[in-house]
């Protein structure tokens, strides 16, 4: 089963912010920002602005957004999960067949190997 | 050997003090038997182990009695071992002592051992023996002693022996022994008929009878027991007797593989339930239950990785870092051990970026560390791609020891920094980017002339390394060696001139020039220079701006248009407008300076920092700020438009900002230096926001103070320390205290100028946030 990975900081990450991809161009990052901010003037959408303006903050300059790259999550990929087995595949397991090794297990439980108790062994002491 | 009582040196001085040997021997072999009969065998074996057992022969069997009983209460079968080991060596011929060591090894899956352990033992007469050494025969299908056998240990085992061959019927014909359980029979019966294929009758013989067979065999029996109920029809009364397997399995609960196989697919099944549901800690509770039973099932370690991830995120989305810091550590803990499952090193990344954010900044240090520590020496295009890092490993290798000093220098531990940087440099002394960075860390714990040292170095072993002559510019440059310091940019420049730190740094000497003929007034020597900037950083907004000024104070109105509108096409943070609003105040040109504004505005610059720049400057233009504080001659009249253009700034900034209680204590920032009492009011409207922040209370009282109102500043100040000591804030609580006296100070107004005049240094802000 493949489940989808999150990216746990979409609302912190500016990439998300200025709805570009991680690879977009210094270019493509002022395009984003300025439809951004014609969409969102800081009048009418100060909440929306501010975040805009931080997203670019930390990518327009290239040594900054170097520095937000790097202490930017790291996407990690989770490993699939093996099919359940099925009813089939449990077949040997379930199988009304005696194991040997149970049966030593039993026997070895039963006799001294399984007990826990051996007071019967102790012995007065004097010095 | 220690068992050998040795008289330790003692001085002359001192022997009278100790006990005679006589009185010494017998008080250890008291004390000794104290402990032992309260079942304190190592403090009876320290007091015994003193005593020299050639001496005194009687102790032996104590001694090795201590031994026999610490092992038998042992928990932990090395140390069980360890102490029969050392039983039987002061005992030899106790046959008990043998016969448990056998044991001992025999659960230690150490068989060859355990026999010899068990023949030893009867041949000291202990008979037990007999029938684990028949047991152990029995198990590698060895019939030889059975015959052989007392009846008693014949008849007992016979149903083993039968099962292991595949007699059925001899088990079920047997008559049992009179001291046989019945639920030991019936095991016995029940893995018979099931073996034969009986298993209705299975099913009913092996039903469970309380709790009478020990936990090892119930076990067994309750897995038997489920298979029967599991094909008659029974799966729900299955699953629960399987349920009771794992529970009475004995420690450590490795459970036998059928098992296993049995209840991992019913647990997983479980779990996968949750994890599509999205229960991520109820499934990662079920996921450690079921990691208890069967640590390495691949499975369930990939499962727990994923809960713990989403877990992780969730918290680091909700910012619980201690719940994060949990999680992350966790799959690192499992991918230290099961490397295949994923790659560790963004998992390292991401606990390194969680301690930062959790403000543990020497934890953070230690994991970046950690993580430097797996990159490769020379990485080829497949490693780095295998280990996920945002660039490649050279660079990130450098990135990552500047951040752990960062790390380092937030914990206040540079020191430590330092340290590890000189280990670094003793294994690598020609490694000159290292030792670079050794400088840098110098520098940063503010030790210049050993940061300067080391980069003379550096330029002694390679004349071309740009960043060191130019770090070592800047340093020369702070303790203002001007003509040494350009000599070293000119000859970065010079020999490297596509480095854009070395253009940077020849285009800042230029400007430099420029503008210290702009303040005398050389307006074409000082414009030859900033063009020459130009040339070599012609992406420098400022210099254009700067260019624009100088034709303005030459009242070439139409050329500093063009040099602003240059500027400005060319900015790319606020700043520049900002510069340029400047020349237009200092210019005396208010529609000018509105024209900025409306051109940050549509370019989206205009925030409330913005703003509150402009005010500053407007304040600036309408009453300059005396350049002697404290012994100012009388203030002249302010100039009432800018001083109304200032207050309009304000208005502005308040209008558009996002966090209304941080624009406030920025424009009180502003204020209190020049305009007290407005800033006093400001002050009092960030009360209103925050009337429980002690800072802001004490912001108000500094305000007051330099308002010259100290009966009012008093009070504020009492009302911080109160709401300091109410919130059991005690660092701040003490710097309350310390203003309150300096409040009794005769010139309390002028500390406070300093203090607020500082307010835009990191640490004072910091101070007033």
């Amino acid at each position: 089963m493949k489940l989808p990975t999150l990216s746990p900081h979409s609302s912190n990450d500016p990439y998300a912010v200025l709805g570009i991809a991680h690879t977009a161009s210094t270019e493509e990052v002022k395009k984003a920002y300025f439809a951004l901010v014609r969409q969102h003037p800081p009048e009418k959408d100060p909440e929306a602005f501010k975040r805009i303006r931080a997203a670019y903050e930390q990518l327009r300059d290239p040594t900054q957004r170097q520095q937000t790259d790097l202490l930017r999550w790291q996407t990690w990929i989770e490993p699939e999960l093996e099919p359940l087995p099925t009813e089939a595949a449990l077949d040997p397991a379930l199988a009304p067949v005696l194991d040997r090794a149970d049966v030593i297990r039993a026997a070895q439980a039963l006799s001294d190997l399984g007990r826990t108790d051996f007071r019967e062994d102790f012995r007065e002491v004097r010095v | 050997m220690h068992l050998i009582y040795k008289p330790s040196a003692v001085s002359k001085k001192h022997k009278h003090q100790l006990p005679a040997p006589q009185s010494r021997t017998a008080a250890l072999k008291q004390n000794g038997l104290r402990a032992f009969h309260q079942n304190k065998f190592t403090e009876a074996i320290q007091h015994w182990q003193h005593l020299d057992l050639i001496a005194e022969p009687a102790l032996r069997a104590p001694l090795a009695e201590a031994y026999f009983r610490r092992a038998l209460a042992a928990t932990d079968l090395t140390a069980r071992l360890d102490d029969l080991t050392r039983a039987i060596e002061i005992a030899p011929d106790d046959g008990r002592g043998w016969y448990h060591l056998g044991l001992a090894r025999q659960r230690a899956d150490r068989v060859p051992e355990a026999i010899a352990a068990y023949e030893r033992a009867r041949e000291l007469g202990d008979g037990r023996a007999t029938r684990l050494l028949a047991l152990v025969q029995i198990e590698s299908q060895s019939e030889r002693l059975l015959a052989d056998l007392p009846e008693a240990d014949r008849i007992a085992l016979q149903p083993v022996n039968a099962l292991l061959r595949g007699d059925w019927s001899a088990v079920l014909d047997q008559a049992p022994l009179p001291t046989e359980s019945a639920a030991t029979i019936n095991l016995w019966r029940g893995l018979a008929l099931l073996a034969q294929g009986d298993l209705i009758a299975a099913r009913d013989a092996l039903a469970p009878l309380g709790k009478a067979l020990r936990p090892g065999a119930e076990a067994v029996r309750a897995t038997y027991h489920g298979l029967a109920l599991w094909h008659t029809g029974d799966r729900a009364g299955a699953l629960n007797e399987w349920q009771t397997a794992v529970t009475r399995t004995p420690a450590p609960r490795t459970l036998a593989p059928r098992l296993q196989a049995i209840v991992a697919a019913q647990r997983l099944q479980h779990i996968r339930t949750l994890i599509d549901q999205q229960q991520w800690a109820t499934a990662l509770k079920e996921i450690e239950a079921a990691l208890a039973l069967m640590p390495d099932q691949a499975d369930l370690l990939k499962a727990q990785l994923i809960a713990s991830h989403r877990l992780a995120q969730a918290a680091v989305a909700q910012q619980q870092w201690p719940v994060a810091l949990e999680r992350w550590q966790a799959m690192i803990a499992v991918l230290e051990k099961q490397s295949t499952l994923g790659v560790l090193t963004p998992l390292l990344y991401n606990l390194a970026l969680t301690y930062e954010q959790n403000e543990q900044w020497a934890e953070a240090a230690d994991v970046w560390d950690k993580l430097r520590g797996k990159l490769p020496p020379r990485p080829s295009a497949k490693s780095q791609a295998a280990l996920q890092l945002p660039l490649p490993v050279p660079e990130f290798r450098v990135w990552l020891r500047k951040h752990v000093l960062e790390c380092y220098k937030h914990a206040g531990n540079l020191e430590g920094a330092i340290t590890s940087y000189r280990a670094l440099i003793k294994t690598a002394p020609d490694d000159l980017d290292l030792r670079y960075e050794f400088a840098e860390a110098l520098l940063s714990n503010a030790q210049d002339t050993a940061a300067r040292n080391e980069l003379q170095r550096i330029l002694q072993k390679d004349e071309n390394r740009t960043a060191a002559r130019l770090l070592l510019a800047e340093i020369q440059l702070e303790r203002g060696e001007m003509y040494d310091a350009e000599q070293h940019v000119r000859f970065a420049f010079e020999h490297d001139p596509n480095n854009s730190q070395a253009r940077q740094a020849m285009s800042d000497v230029l400007a430099e020039q420029g503008n210290s003929r702009f303040d005398s007034g050389r307006f074409a020597d000082a414009k030859k220079f900033y063009e020459e900037a130009l040339k070599i950083a012609p992406d420098r907004a400022i210099l254009l701006v700067w260019l624009g000024n100088t034709e303005l104070a030459q009242q070439h109105r139409a050329e500093a248009d063009r040099y602003f509108d240059a500027a400005l096409s060319k900015a790319t943070d606020l700043h520049d407008y900002v510069a340029v609003f400047r020349c237009w105040v200092e210019h005396d040109d208010q529609a000018a300076a509105r024209t900025i504004i409306a051109r940050a505005t549509a370019a989206g610059f205009a925030t409330e920092h913005f703003f509150v720049d402009l005010a500053g400057i407007c304040f600036e233009r309408s009453q300059p700020p005396s350049l002697i504080p404290f012994f100012t001659p009388a203030k002249k009249k302010p100039d009432e438009a800018w001083s109304k253009f200032g207050h309009e700034m304000l208005q502005r900034a308040e209008a558009v900002a996002t966090d209304p209680a941080a624009t406030l204590r920025e424009i009180v920032a502003l204020l209190g230096p020049t305009q007290p009492e407005l800033a006093a009011d400001y002050a009092q409207r960030l009360l209103k926001l925050t009337p429980d922040d002690p800072l802001v209370w004490l912001m108000q009282a500094v305000m007051h103070m330099l308002a010259g109102q100290i009966k009012q500043a008093k009070d504020a100040a009492k009302q911080a320390a109160n709401l300091a000591r109410k919130q059991n804030n005690p660092a701040l609580l003490r710097d309350i205290e310390a203003f309150r006296q300096e409040l009794n100070n005769p010139f309390a107004s002028m500390l406070g100028e300093l203090l607020v005049g500082n307010l835009d240094d990191d640490a004072d802000e910091e101070w007033f946030r």
